[in-house]
C-alpha cells in the first residue's frame, strides 16, 4: 500500500496507545482465566497459591465426564451427516449451470440465524411435531444441520478451483460415476472436506443455545454443563474446564482454517492446465 | 450425476430442519398457549407483544444494539486504522489476533468476564477502590455489563470490514489530492471518508443485526432488571410461566428487523467488493 503523505503518513501515539489498550482488552480477560484455573482457592477471583488440583478434580467428575461423552457423540453424529449431505452439495453446486448464487445463499442461511431462533424452532419441531421430546437424537440433528453449511461452505471454496475436463476427460475413457467421485473429484476435494468436518465439530462441541433447548436430563453437553456451573458458582474448577474448552477450540479451528486457506491457494484456477 | 440430484439431501435436509421449523415458529405465534401450545388460531400473542413489558424489552434492545455498534466503531475504528497501515505480514497477524477470540467458546468468555466484573472480582474491586461504585455494589448484573460484554465480542466483526476497505483504497487518490494542495484533514474528509464509508456501514450493520439477537451475554452477564429480548424469548419457552406462541411472536419480530438488516448488509457487500 502506497504512503499517504501528510497527516496521514504519521501513526501517531495515541493511536498506538489505543491500538495496544484494544489488544489487552480482547485478551486480559482470557489470560486471567487462564491463570487463575491454577489458583489454590476457593473463589475462582483470589489468588491463593500454585497447584494444579483443579484438573485432576475434573477428570473425576462424572457429570462433565458424561456431558463430554455426549458431546463427542453429537459432534461425531453431526459431523458425519454434515460431511456426506455437505460434500455432495458442494459438487453438485459446483457443476449448477443456472441459479448458483441462490443455492449458495440458501446453504448459508442457517449460519446467518440468530441461534435462539433456531433452537426454539427445532425445539417446537420435536416436541409438537415429531414429538420425541428432547434428547441426544433432537440435538445431533441440529447440530447436523450446521455441519451441513459448514462442510458445504469449505467444501464448496476448494471446489471452486476444480478442472472439470478432468470428468469430461474421464468419462470419454469410459469411466462411470463412481470412478469418477473416488479417483479425481475426492483426491482434489478431501482437504476441504477435512477442512469443514473439523470446523463442524469445533462448532458442535461449542455449541450452547440449540443443545440447551432441546436437551433432556443425562443428555447435557460440556456447555449446557459449563453454563449450569457458570449460574451457580466461581471457581478455580470452573476456570479449569473453561481452560481446556479454550485448548480444543484454538487447537481445532485454526487448523480447519488452515485446510480452508490452502484450499484456496493450491489448485491453480482452470485453463492453466496442459 | 446431475448436479440437482447432489443437492437434493442437503437441501431438503435444511428444507425440514430449518425452513419448516421456522414456518413452525409463524404458525405458532397465532397460536394458543397450552401445555406448551394448542394449535387453535389466537391473536392474544400478538397482542401481548404490543403490552407495555415487551415494548419496554424491545426498544431497549434496540437501544443496546444501536450503543454496541456505537462502541464497537469507536474502539474498533481507530484500531482498523492502525491495523491497515502496517506492513502486510504485519497486518495478517495482527487481524489474526483480533479474530482469535471468535474461535474461543462464548461461554467461555463471558466466564472470564463474570470473574472480573463480579464484585470480589479483580475489575470490581478496582471499580470499588476507585469509587466508581459503592462499596459492595457491583458492575455484574447490569445493563451495563451486557453491554460491555457485547462491545467485547461484536469488537472483531467491526474491524474486520473497516480494515478490509481501507486495504482496498487506492491511496494514490490521496497523493494526487496533496499535490493539488490539499491537507491532511482534507482529504481524510473527502476522499478516505466516502471510500471507506460502506466498509464502516458493512461493519456496524453486522454488529447490529447480531446484538440484536444475541442471548447467551446479556442472559448470564445482565441478570434479569435490564433484560434483552433474547433473553426473554427463552423465558418464553422455559417453565412454569412459558408461553411458547408469546416467544414465538417476539423470535418473529426479532427476525424481521434482522433480516431488514441483512438485506441492507448484502447491498452494502456489493459496495464495497467492486
Amino acid at each position: 500500500m502506497n504512503a499517504p503523505p501528510g497527516l496521514l503518513t504519521r501513526t501517531p501515539a495515541w493511536l498506538r496507545l489505543h491500538s495496544a489498550a484494544c489488544v489487552l482488552f480482547l485478551y486480559l480477560p482470557v489470560a486471567v482465566l487462564v491463570v487463575f484455573s491454577f489458583s489454590d482457592s476457593a473463589s475462582s477471583m483470589v489468588w491463593g497459591g500454585f497447584t494444579g488440583e483443579w484438573y485432576a478434580k475434573l477428570a473425576q467428575n462424572e457429570r462433565l465426564l458424561r456431558a463430554l461423552g455426549n458431546s463427542l457423540t453429537i459432534a461425531a453424529a453431526s459431523t458425519g451427516v454434515g460431511v456426506v449431505l455437505g460434500t455432495l452439495a458442494a459438487v453438485g453446486h459446483a457443476a449448477l449451470r443456472k441459479r448458483r448464487d441462490a443455492v449458495e445463499a440458501a446453504m448459508m442461511l442457517p449460519l446467518m440465524a440468530p441461534d435462539i431462533v433456531i433452537a426454539l424452532a427445532l425445539k417446537l419441531l420435536f416436541v409438537k411435531v415429531f414429538v420425541t421430546g428432547p434428547g441426544l437424537l433432537p440435538m445431533a440433528l441440529g447440530h447436523s444441520l450446521l455441519a451441513v453449511c459448514y462442510v458445504f461452505l469449505v467444501a464448496g471454496t476448494r471446489m471452486k478451483r476444480f478442472d472439470w475436463r478432468l470428468v469430461e476427460a474421464a468419462r470419454d475413457l469410459g469411466a462411470g460415476g463412481g470412478q469418477v467421485f473416488r479417483h479425481i473429484l475426492l483426491p482434489h476435494l478431501w482437504p476441504g472436506v477435512a477442512g469443514g468436518a473439523l470446523l463442524s465439530i469445533a462448532v458442535s462441541l461449542d455449541e450452547y443455545v440449540i443443545a440447551s433447548f432441546l436437551s433432556g436430563p443425562g443428555t447435557a453437553t460440556v456447555p449446557v454443563e459449563v453454563a449450569g456451573m457458570i449460574r451457580r458458582t466461581f471457581t478455580p474448577e470452573v476456570n479449569a474446564l473453561a481452560t481446556l474448552l479454550l485448548a480444543v477450540s484454538v487447537l481445532l479451528a485454526p487448523a480447519a482454517l488452515l485446510l480452508w486457506r490452502g484450499s484456496r491457494r493450491a489448485m491453480p484456477p482452470p485453463g492453466q492446465n496442459a | 450425476m446431475s448436479p440437482r440430484l447432489l443437492l437434493f439431501p442437503a437441501l431438503s435436509w435444511l428444507a425440514v430442519l430449518f425452513a419448516a421449523p421456522l414456518l413452525l415458529v409463524l404458525a405458532a405465534s397465532f397460536a394458543q398457549r397450552g401445555l406448551p401450545l394448542e394449535w387453535a388460531f389466537s391473536l392474544e400473542a400478538w397482542r401481548s407483544v404490543l403490552e407495555p413489558p415487551v415494548l419496554k424489552v424491545l426498544t431497549r434492545t434496540l437501544w443496546f444494539a444501536l450503543l454496541t455498534m456505537a462502541g464497537t466503531l469507536m474502539l474498533g475504528a481507530p484500531l482498523a486504522w492502525f491495523i491497515a497501515r502496517r506492513p502486510v505480514k504485519t497486518r495478517r497477524m495482527l487481524l489474526a489476533l483480533v479474530l482469535l477470540p471468535l474461535i474461543a467458546n462464548s461461554l467461555v468468555l463471558v466466564y472470564a468476564w463474570m470473574n472480573l466484573l463480579d464484585r470480589q472480582g479483580l475489575a470490581g474491586r478496582a471499580l470499588i477502590a476507585l469509587g466508581v461504585l459503592p462499596e459492595g455494589g457491583q458492575m455484574l448484573y447490569t445493563g451495563a455489563a451486557s453491554l460491555l460484554g457485547m462491545v467485547y465480542y461484536f469488537l472483531p466483526f467491526m474491524v474486520y470490514p473497516i480494515c478490509m476497505a481501507l486495504e482496498k483504497m487506492d491511496w494514490r487518490l490521496v497523493e494526487a489530492a496533496a499535490d493539488l494542495g490539499a491537507s491532511g484533514r482534507q482529504s481524510l474528509r473527502h476522499i478516505v471518508l466516502p471510500l471507506v464509508w460502506p466498509g464502516v456501514a458493512a461493519g456496524g450493520i453486522l454488529v447490529f443485526i447480531q446484538a440484536m439477537g444475541t442471548f447467551v451475554i446479556p442472559d448470564l452477564m445482565g441478570g434479569s432488571k435490564d433484560m434483552l429480548a433474547g433473553t426473554m424469548i427463552s423465558h418464553r419457552f422455559v417453565g412454569q410461566a412459558s408461553h411458547w406462541p408469546a416467544g414465538a411472536a417476539l423470535s418473529v419480530l426479532i427476525m424481521l428487523v434482522m433480516t431488514a438488516g441483512l438485506l441492507v448488509y448484502f447491498k452494502l457487500q456489493h459496495r464495497i467488493l467492486k
